[in-house]
């Protein structure tokens, strides 16, 4: 397992955005039938969410609403962010990083480190990682995003309804006075990868070999698809998260009283109760924001706070906070903060969408289009 | 563990009614056997026994006497 120690280092600002558009869960009752959502409701403790399905906000609007809602509302000037870090498994495009683009549209002229990674459900402890090594590394403030969106759902099972859309976004800067350190502990056990992924549609499993075998109608309700061994994920979750846990602690001789609130990745509910329950958590510690925005997946642990701060209307006082986030990987990311709540946006709603000037046409014409 | 408290456990477990399972119960005749049970299964399992039951695994369960085999 891997750990880190960051002093000097502060967290400045977090917003989170979801798309506005709040649907129930029992609104698909009709697709699946009322005792079949009640039940899936209760055992996942997701009674809503907000989706981009028909708003068609990417996890780059989501992440740029929010990193907007920072830059007016903060001090925080455009130009002192020099380093910008992406997590998404949705991506606007296979290349180039969407990160690019983004430094883009929010008018970052002086920021040179910009890159995306495709860490999953444990996105913003181990982005806090990433953030922190680069200003170790040399930067001064850096501007972490971590969001996932979905714009269609083709080919929908109950599952996809376990899925909320959100994007983040988060300023870390170098400090010169002393702050309490930011640890991290990872731990990645790839051996677990085919429990959680999406396995057609890139180069080792390509459409095209898909839709010669099982024809046009799956070939495009499976590109890209996400799919689970719930039972291989839930053990994964409830063994290894708390261990790993128990490691974080021991490594930084720590305990859980040293935190005043645990922010656990929104997986469901069976799976949170139980890792809360087995990292000796007290209930009145643990977020929670499942029951309202779905698995946010990277985003989640942030967005518990997010919506801790709004829910609460606490905005001001330091808390410490032990973010727990595990997934796809299959890996397990934790990492420990002091965070004063005045720098927490509220949650902004959104639906704008970028305008990138590409239509189905505008590439690959039959004339032999630009390229 | 006795028979009958490893018997208390799988019906709390399970949420089956009290004295609703006997060794012989066939799991796929039981309205409570679906997949959020499996869950609860599989920490129950990890919890009291120390066992870790993979998903091929518990797909092979057929009756209340297999899963009282992982139960020692």
């Amino acid at each position: 397992m891997y750990f880190n120690e960051f002093s000097n280092v502060r967290i400045s600002a977090l917003a989170a955005a979801v798309p506005d558009h709040r649907e129930q869960l029992i609104n698909y009752a009709a697709q699946f039938s009322t005792e079949e959502i009640e039940k899936f409701c209760k055992s996942t403790g997701i009674q809503e969410r907000y989706s981009s399905v028909g708003v068609g906000t990417t996890a780059a609007d989501l992440c740029v609403a929010a990193a907007e809602e920072i830059f007016q509302r903060t001090g925080i000037k455009r130009d002192s962010i020099d380093g910008l870090i992406l997590l998404t498994q949705t991506p606007d495009y296979m290349t180039p990083p969407t990160s690019c683009i983004i430094q883009y549209r929010l008018g970052l002229d002086n920021c040179g480190l910009v890159y995306d990674s495709s860490i999953g459900c444990s996105g913003f402890p181990f982005g806090i990682q990433m953030a922190c090594a680069d200003l170790m590394a040399g930067c001064e403030k850096i501007l972490l995003l971590v969001g996932d969106s979905f714009v269609e759902c083709p080919g929908m099972q109950k599952d996809d309804l376990l899925f909320g859309d959100c994007g983040v976004a988060v300023v870390l800067e170098k400090v010169s006075e002393t702050v309490a350190p930011i640890k991290v502990g990872i731990r990645t056990i790839g051996k677990g990868y085919p429990s959680l992924i999406s396995p057609y549609g890139m180069q080792r499993h390509p459409l095209s070999d898909f839709y010669r075998d099982r024809g046009l109608e799956d070939a495009l309700a499976y590109n890209n698809k996400g799919t689970m061994h719930g039972t291989d994920v839930f053990t994964f979750s409830i063994k290894d998260a708390p261990k790993a846990t128990k490691e974080f602690l021991a490594h930084f001789d720590c305990q859980m009283d040293d935190y005043d609130l645990i922010s656990i990745h929104q997986a469901n509910k069976m799976i949170v109760d139980n890792v809360a329950k087995r990292v000796q958590a007290p209930a009145e510690k643990v977020l929670w924001s499942l029951n309202r925005y779905g698995n946010t997946r990277g985003s989640s642990t942030a967005m518990n706070i997010c919506d801790y701060v709004q829910r609460e209307n606490l905005h001001k006082g330091m808390k410490r906070i032990l973010n727990l986030a595990f997934g796809v990987g299959l890996n397990v990311a934790l990492a420990g903060f002091e965070l004063d709540l005045s720098v927490v946006l509220p949650v902004v709603k959104t639906s704008a969408v970028f305008d990138d000037g590409i239509d189905s046409f505008s590439y690959f014409t039959k004339e032999g289009g630009e390229d | 563990m006795e028979l009958t408290k490893k018997l208390a456990l799988l019906e709390e477990t399970l949420d089956t009614d009290e004295g609703a399972l006997n060794p012989e119960t066939v799991l796929d005749d039981m309205e409570s056997w679906d997949s959020l049970a499996m869950l609860s299964l599989i920490a129950m399992l990890d919890e009291e026994f120390g066992k870790t039951i993979s998903g091929k695994e518990l797909k092979s369960l057929k009756t209340v006497a297999d899963i009282l085999g992982y139960m020692e």
